[in-house]
This record gives structure tokens, C-alpha cells and sequence, in this order.
């Protein structure tokens, strides 16, 4: 069976990727993630002197031969990531329109695609979810690696969505997120008030949820050189205003502004639990999970 | 009150909206692109708009107003003195030159502009202007001693004006108006209005460096555009050959071509031959063979729009041979090929007679003399400055050894990058260029000629040059100076013509005027101490002969052409033919620029009477003040800021 965002060559290469949220995690099942709470595995943490509730089995003899006091060895529990990949289906996502390039969109199910495989090959649970000014469709989580396929189906039902709006939809996480769990944004953040965006971030982040924000540009959003003509109508694919200007008045300036609102996310939205990173849809998407991967 | 000169350019106005059409006419070709990131468009846009719009609006609005302010420009706008608070002194200046008489339909260029003065007064009538009226031509005749304000009087004065036989002299009337507005310091602005038909001598050397600047007044010049043919005598010379004389004329052709013509030929009042005249050729001749030594004659040319009898007068007056002294000093023992007196004697110039002498106590006070010799400075003790000397170097002399002579020639420049070695250049004297001018010399090629002052008189003249910039004929006073020796086989004489036509030149130098074959009007010609007793015109009675002449210092001027014949106080019958000067003929229209650049730093206008809004264009000179030029200083500093303007613009959007 084919699939429009599985490619079987790297699908090959990914199986060597490891994916590590960074920081704890709280999983219902065993697995390679250090979680909270201190159970049997092989990364120590600390000696307890007993008590008589303990588990005889975790006594340290050896300390007791030197010491003649029982002491308990305690040891980190390894769990399971239980995640959520949020793909941002909003009409702006669909840049560029009718032309032979890959969309925001399709580069966005590419990434949740791939950033699924790896988490399911290491028995992670991943949710996946598509959004606009409300979650709109949504695949309860599985750590089961047959739920990859359901994962590819749910991809490729071409959803165009509306505006986008994140307080609607932090709104709706919260419904069904718990502490500690990873969350995967993949949207081109487009919205009118950047500040917004980061405080409903930081809000997340607050309840130990750990965010990964993968905000998708397209090489024609941030430089206007592609454009010959002078007086332009640019009309907005999401909230459908038009505005026209002289491409030379605005080229340089618009530049500059976009290259100041990438560095106030990358400055404030890198946080103890929030990572933010630009998608460049240029690059080949294996190369950004590479960055993401080796740089987290 | 705001009026335009050229007010048919103001419908060109609407031209000035063009910057503001082409924006939007550019403006509408805009495509359009789906885009995500409006919003910060929209942002940068709103950030920007104030400053950026405002520099855009004020360009625009820059480039509209400079097309505006263009079209201003060339309408010519003027504004009207208001009469209750300024008064205006207008000078008129009328050219009564012989070159306004030129017909025109039923009518003559000097009518057409009294027609244009008079309507001219009778609208500066009860204006606040005052008006001074002078007639100009040679002299300077005022009309109205005091600035007057126009009147029926004026106008009456006008009606009254003729011309005058004389030529343009543009500079006595600058003379004038110069030295009158020195006199007069208290009224500090004048305008002038001078009327002529701009056939004066205003090219002519004298005019060059004249200081015009004295007047710095605003000067319009009104002149009637109109070509016509004339036809002319330039200059006229008889040559005695034996019982026939040869009468060379050089004739001009102004104005539109024509076709070959017929020229008369009358001795006395009797026809004696009739050339055609090609117009390929500068000159035409007649021979006219007769031992009738002294008479008067004409030449008849076709009437042309300026003359209805065109004709040129002339004398021929018989002198007595002249005597010339070759002072030779040779061997007795060369004769023939051999001796230079042989080749003395051979020369034939008509009225010439040569004597060999030997001694130099037979020169003195004697009238011409040749001399070969290097003892200069004996002969010049004994010599005569009435006299004349002719100086030949010895024999193979170095050129050195007469630095004595040569250090005060003025030496004038020389063409060196021309090829013909036979080549010459004439020098300072107009009278030697004119007569050297005349003679068709084979292999000799004669360059433009030009003329430089010499300031000192007593300078040596340089009247002909080697190729290699040397001079070859110097002249002092009497003396001419041959600075080459008469060549070891003395063929130089002889053979070579421009001996012949140097010696020629030397021999016949008028030592008076009054062997001249004829004068022009305005001519003074000297009477030395004599005094005239009557005067008769022989081809002309319809003017009183009082009016025909007048005297001063010593010398009469003829002011109508004519033959006269002037009885004098020692009983001496002299003889004068006066004719036009050929200059007034030449109706040629003169280049306004070429005025421009003679007549510098002052505000010089041109305006054709023939011009339809001719009138109305000159009344808005005359009480208004034009502001063209301070509309262009506006455009040019516009200009500046629209350019910097725009490289800011550029700059944004590079």
C-alpha cells in the first residue's frame, strides 16, 4: 500500500533515529523515557535507610555489611513518551497555491508522518490531531506500531481548514492533555498578535507539558524577490483582505520585519519546556528532523 | 495685470497634469499574488505610509508643477507696470540708413517701420511713459531734446522723417545713449527700442570690442524680416594699358539667387558696352579703348528692390608718370643678363618711369626710389618721410643682421599645416589686401584675409609673409623693405609677379584722396588748404546742391551719390564720383546670435515687424517686465529638489 507521506527509503533511514523529548516524562507504560517517579529500572538515583513497609528485594546488602543498617537502593522508573502532533490546517497553510511545489501543508504531514514513525519505533504513544480555529479531527493515541498506518490514512484527508485561532484550541488541549505529556505544534503560526501566541505557549509549558513548536515558512514568505512586477495586489489566503503596494517600497522592510518576528519566537519561545524551531521548507524534511533531533 | 507673449502656449497647460496621469495609467497594471503574510504587509505599510506617500505625493506634485512652470516659461509672462506709481523712459531709436528705403510690395521697409512707431505712440498715449526719438544712420539726429510723453506732436515728427543716403553706424548711436545716460545719472533705467532692418555694418571689426556695458539697458531690436535681391558694386579699379583701359568690377549679390544678368557700361552719359554677368564669377570687366584720358562713367546693374536706378559712379583721372630712382650699385662692367639695372629698366608699369642713378646726391628729395644697397641708415638721414623708399638687401645677406629693422614687426600668425608652398598670407593693411586682392596670380594662392590692430603707428607693418612665418615686405612710413635680396640672376623681378604686383602696390599708394576713382557717401575727402567756391552735380539737379554736401575740418562730405565737380579757391577744378556704400546694400538678415555675441551682458530682444502679434508683443515689452527668467530660476531649483527627492526613493528601494 502506498502512501502519499511515507516514503519507504526513509522510512529505513529514520529507523535509526532517537527522539528524546528531553526532561521527564510521565508514560502508563514501561519504556525508554526517564520518567518522574522512581520505580525499577537501571539508572540509580539515591539511598533510603528502610523502613518496615519496604520491598525486602531492594535492600543493599553490600551497604549493610559495611555499615550494619539496612538501606534501600532506589532506582529511576524508565516510561513510555505519551505525545501529541498538532498539524495546523488553517487555509494559510496551503501556500503556495496552484503551483507544482509542496505546500505548508503537505510539508507539515511529512514532518507529523516521520516524527510519528520514530516515537511509535520506540514505543512512544502519539495522539495526532489537525486544527484551525478549533481541533478538527483528531486520532486518539496508540503505541502500537500498526497505528502508523492509521496515522498515514488520517494525513492524507486533504482538510482546508479556516483562520486560525490557538486560544480556541489551547482551550481543547487542555480538555485531554495531561502533566508531562509532549506536545508537537506544526503550524505556520500566522496570526495577528505574536504575543499571544507565546503567552498561550508559556501557559502550556506552565502545567510541565513539554512543547515542541515547529513553525513552517516557505522560502517565498520571507523573501519577496520571486516577485517581478511592481504594484501588487497581495490578498491574504486565510483572512482574504487585499493590499496593494509597490513591491520595491516594501521588499527590504518586509524583510527585516519578518526576520524580527523569527528571532522574538526563537527568543521567547525557547524555554525550559518549549522548543521552537524554523522549518525551512526548502530543506528536504529529512534534514530539518535531523536538525530538530540533533539539536533537542 | 499678468500678460504672455506667447499666450497660444498656455493650452499646453493641461500637459501639466501628465506626471499624475502616467501614475495611474503605470498604477493599474498591478497584478496580483495570494499571500499569507498581509498582516505584516499591512503593518510596514502603515509604519511607512507618512513618510514615504508624503515624498511620493511631493514629487509628483514637483514634476507636474515643473512641466507648469515650463510651459509658463516659454509663454512669457508679463507683468504691467502699474503707470500711477512708476514712470518709464523709453528711448526710440529709427534707422534712416540708405538699406531702408528697400521696396517692399507698394511700399519700403523704412514705411513699414514709421507705420510700427506710430501705432507704438499712439498707444503709449496716456501712458506714464516718456519718449525720447532719435534717427540714426551715421550720425545721430534727436527728434525731442527732453523725454516727452507721446503726443500728436511726436506723431506729426515721425510723418515727417526721411532717410538719409548714408550708411548704419549702430555704434554712434550706443556713442550716444551711452554718454547721454552718464549725463543724465538721476533717471537710472531706460528701455530702447531700436527700429532697423539690421542691414547696418554691425559685424564689422569696429564693433567687436566695443564696451557696451556702459548702457546696460534693455534693448529691443524691431526689424522687418524680409529678403529681397540687391545687387551691387563692391569695389571698382581702372588699369592703364596703353590706349586701353581696363575697368575691373567686383560686384556683390545679396538676398535671394538670381540668374545672370546684364551690366552696362556709360562714359559720360553715352553707352558704350554691355557685359552678362556670370554669377559664377566675382568680377566683370569692361575695356574701353579711347585717348579720352580723363572722363566720368557709370555702371549700370539691374534695379534691385533697394535702388530704381542702380548705378555706380566713377572718375578717371590721368596723372602725370611718376618718377622712380633705382639707386643700383653694381659693377660697371654687368650689363645685360647679368646687371640688375638691366632688369630695372625692362620693368613696365604703366605711369612708371625707372631711372638707374649711381649717386646717392641724386636721391635726395626725390619722390621714389628704389635702393639696393646695405649703407641704410646714410640713405635714411637724407630721406623724406613724404618720400617713398623701397629697400632691397644685398645680395645673399644674412637675415640676422637686420634685427634693427625687424624688432618692432608686429608678426601675426601663420598656418603652418598648409601644404602650398606657394602659399602667402596678407597682413595689416586693408588698402594692400584690397589692392593685392586684384590680381590673378597663377599658383598663388591668397588666404582669407584678416586685419590686426597695431597700436603704435610708428611700428613696423608686416604686408607679406613667408610660409615659414617671416616677413617678406615690411613698411614703415615710406619706406617698404624687401626682407630678401634680389636673387643672384635677378629674375626675381621679372619673372616672378609678385614683384611686379608688390612694386605695383608700392608705386601707385595714393599719396592723396583725391586721385581716387570714386568715394562712398560719408567719405571725408581732403582739401588740404584749399577752399571750395561751388559745387555742380552733373548727373542729378532733383536735390538742392546745398543739401548734397557738407564740410568740415578741411575735408567734404558727400551725403547723395552723384559726379561733382568741386571749384576750388586755387582755381583747381576737382572731380568726385559718390556712390552708396556697397555695405547698405547687403540686406542679408543678420543672425540674431551673432548680435548676441557682439552685444554682451545686457538684455537684448528680438521682434519681427512682419509677426502677426508683433504689436501687442512689442507693448507688453515696452510697460511691462517679463519674467521669464525668474521662472526658470524657480524650474531649476524644483528641478534640484525633485532630484534629490528622487534618489531618495531610489535609495528605498534599492
Amino acid at each position: 500500500m502506498n502512501f502519499k507521506y511515507a516514503d519507504s527509503y526513509i522510512l529505513q533511514l529514520l529507523n535509526n533515529f532517537i527522539f528524546e523529548p528531553g526532561g521527564v516524562v510521565d508514560g502508563k507504560h514501561p519504556g525508554k523515557h526517564r520518567s518522574f517517579s522512581i520505580g525499577r529500572s537501571l539508572e540509580f538515583v539515591q539511598h533510603r535507610e528502610y523502613t518496615p513497609t519496604d520491598d525486602l528485594k531492594y535492600i543493599d546488602w553490600k551497604v549493610y555489611a559495611r555499615r550494619d543498617r539496612f538501606f534501600i537502593k532506589q532506582y529511576y522508573q524508565e516510561t513510555n513518551l505519551e505525545s501529541w502532533i498538532f498539524i495546523d490546517c488553517s487555509r494559510s497553510m496551503w501556500f503556495p497555491e496552484n503551483t507544482k511545489e509542496v505546500t505548508k501543508y503537505e510539508y507539515a504531514n511529512y514532518l507529523a508522518s516521520y516524527l510519528s514513525y520514530i516515537l511509535l519505533k520506540q514505543g512512544d504513544t502519539v495522539g495526532i490531531a489537525k486544527f484551525d480555529n478549533k481541533i478538527k479531527y483528531l486520532l486518539e493515541k496508540s503505541s502500537k506500531e500498526k497505528f502508523y498506518y492509521k496515522i498515514l490514512q488520517f494525513l492524507e484527508e486533504e482538510t482546508v481548514g479556516q483562520q486560525t485561532k490557538f486560544v480556541n484550541i489551547i482551550d481543547e488541549i487542555f480538555k485531554f492533555v495531561k502533566k508531562r505529556m509532549f506536545l508537537i505544534f506544526i503550524s505556520d503560526l500566522i496570526v495577528n498578535n505574536e504575543l499571544e501566541i507565546v503567552r498561550l505557549f508559556k501557559k502550556i509549558s506552565s502545567y510541565g507539558i513539554n512543547i515542541l513548536i515547529l513553525h513552517i515558512i516557505h522560502p517565498k514568505e520571507y523573501d519577496l524577490n520571486w516577485i517581478q512586477e511592481n504594484k501588487i495586489i497581495f490578498e491574504d489566503i486565510e483572512y482574504l483582505n487585499q493590499i496593494t503596494t509597490e513591491i520595491y517600497e516594501i521588499k527590504n522592510l518586509y524583510q527585516k520585519e519578518f526576520k524580527k518576528i523569527l528571532e522574538y519566537y526563537k527568543k521567547e519561545l525557547n524555554d525550559k519546556n518549549v522548543h521552537y524551531f524554523v522549518i525551512n521548507t526548502k530543506l528536504p524534511v529529512l534534514e530539518n528532523l535531523r536538525l530538530i533531533i540533533s539539536q533537542k | 495685470m499678468i500678460k504672455f507673449y506667447n499666450q497660444y502656449i498656455l493650452f499646453f497647460l493641461p500637459l501639466s497634469l501628465l506626471p499624475v496621469i502616467l501614475h495611474f495609467l503605470f498604477s493599474k497594471k498591478t497584478i496580483k499574488i495570494k499571500f499569507t503574510y498581509t498582516s505584516l504587509i499591512e503593518k510596514i505599510l502603515i509604519q511607512n505610509f507618512s513618510k514615504n506617500k508624503i515624498i511620493d505625493i511631493i514629487i509628483l506634485f514637483l514634476r507636474c508643477l515643473i512641466i507648469f512652470l515650463l510651459i509658463i516659461y516659454f509663454s512669457r509672462p508679463v507683468m504691467y507696470l502699474n503707470p500711477k506709481q512708476k514712470n518709464l523712459d523709453l528711448i526710440i531709436a529709427i534707422d534712416t540708413s540708405f538699406s531702408v528705403r528697400q521696396k517692399v510690395l507698394n511700399t519700403t521697409k523704412f514705411e513699414i517701420l514709421k507705420e510700427k512707431i506710430k501705432n507704438l505712440l499712439k498707444f503709449l498715449k496716456n501712458k506714464n511713459v516718456k519718449i525720447k526719438l532719435l534717427l540714426f544712420d551715421e550720425d545721430i539726429k534727436v527728434l525731442n531734446e527732453t523725454f516727452d510723453f507721446s503726443s500728436d506732436e511726436l506723431i506729426e515728427k515721425i510723418n515727417n522723417i526721411k532717410p538719409s543716403y548714408k550708411s548704419t553706424n549702430i555704434k554712434t548711436l550706443f556713442n550716444y545713449i551711452s554718454s547721454f545716460s552718464e549725463l543724465d545719472i538721476r533717471r537710472n533705467y531706460y528701455k530702447i527700442i531700436i527700429f532697423t532692418d539690421f542691414a547696418e555694418h554691425i559685424l564689422k571689426d569696429s564693433f567687436v570690442s566695443y564696451d557696451i556695458n556702459k548702457i546696460s539697458r534693455e534693448i529691443l531690436f524691431c526689424y522687418p524680416e524680409i529678403v529681397s535681391t540687391n545687387i551691387g558694386i563692391e569695389s571698382l579699379y581702372l588699369e592703364d594699358k596703353n590706349d586701353d583701359i581696363v575697368i575691373n568690377c567686383l560686384y556683390f549679390i545679396s538676398g535671394k539667387e538670381i540668374k545672370n544678368f546684364n551690366a552696362k557700361l556709360f562714359i559720360g552719359f553715352k553707352h558704350i558696352d554691355t557685359v552678362n554677368v556670370d554669377i559664377e564669377k566675382k568680377k566683370f570687366v569692361f575695356n574701353y579703348l579711347s585717348n579720352e584720358k580723363n572722363f566720368f562713367g557709370k555702371i549700370l546693374l539691374p534695379n534691385d528692390s533697394l535702388i530704381e536706378d542702380n548705378e555706380f559712379y566713377f572718375l578717371n583721372n590721368i596723372s602725370n608718370n611718376e618718377e622712380v630712382f633705382c639707386f643700383i650699385k653694381e659693377r660697371e662692367y654687368y650689363t645685360g643678363f647679368k646687371s640688375k639695372k638691366f632688369y630695372f629698366e625692362k620693368l613696365n608699369i604703366p605711369r612708371i618711369s625707372f631711372k638707374i642713378v649711381s649717386s646717392e646726391e641724386n636721391l635726395k628729395n626725390k619722390n621714389l626710389i628704389i635702393v639696393d644697397e646695405e649703407k641704410i641708415n646714410d640713405l635714411l638721414s637724407s630721406f623724406s618721410f613724404d618720400n617713398k623708399l623701397v629697400i632691397f638687401p644685398k645680395e645673399k645677406i644674412d637675415y640676422e643682421d637686420y634685427e634693427e629693422f625687424l624688432k618692432e614687426i608686429e608678426i601675426i600668425e601663420f598656418q603652418k599645416d598648409n601644404p602650398n608652398p606657394y602659399s602667402i598670407t596678407l597682413a595689416e593693411s586693408s588698402e594692400f589686401n584690397e589692392y593685392f586682392n586684384r590680381f590673378d596670380y597663377e599658383k598663388i594662392w591668397v588666404k582669407n584675409k584678416f586685419l590686426i590692430n597695431i597700436e603704435k603707428n610708428s611700428s613696423w607693418i608686416t604686408l607679406l609673409k613667408f610660409n615659414d612665418g617671416k616677413p617678406a615686405l615690411i613698411k614703415k612710413n615710406g619706406i617698404f623693405f624687401f626682407t630678401f635680396p634680389i636673387d643672384q640672376s635677378n629674375t626675381n623681378l621679372l619673372y616672378k609677379p609678385i614683384f611686379l604686383g608688390l612694386l605695383k602696390f608700392i608705386f601707385l599708394e595714393k599719396k592723396q584722396n583725391l586721385n581716387k576713382n570714386y568715394y562712398f557717401i560719408s567719405d571725408k575727402i581732403s582739401l588740404l588748404d584749399d577752399k571750395i567756391i561751388k559745387i555742380n552735380n552733373f548727373i542729378t539737379t532733383t536735390y538742392n546742391i546745398e543739401d548734397s554736401y557738407s564740410y568740415e575740418d578741411n575735408s567734404i562730405i558727400f551725403n547723395i551719390p552723384g559726379v561733382y565737380e568741386v571749384f576750388l579757391e586755387s582755381k583747381n577744378k576737382l572731380y568726385v564720383a559718390v556712390n552708396i556704400n556697397p555695405e547698405e546694400g547687403k540686406v542679408d538678415l543678420i543672425e540674431k546670435n551673432r548680435i548676441k555675441d557682439y552685444i554682451k551682458n545686457i538684455n537684448l530682444s528680438f521682434l519681427n515687424t512682419q509677426k502677426t502679434s508683433f504689436e501687442k508683443e512689442l507693448y507688453n515689452w515696452c510697460i511691462g517686465k517679463e519674467y521669464s527668467q525668474n521662472v526658470m530660476y524657480f524650474i531649476i531649483l524644483f528641478f534640484i529638489i525633485e532630484t534629490l527627492l528622487s534618489r531618495i526613493v531610489y535609495k528605498r528601494l534599492i
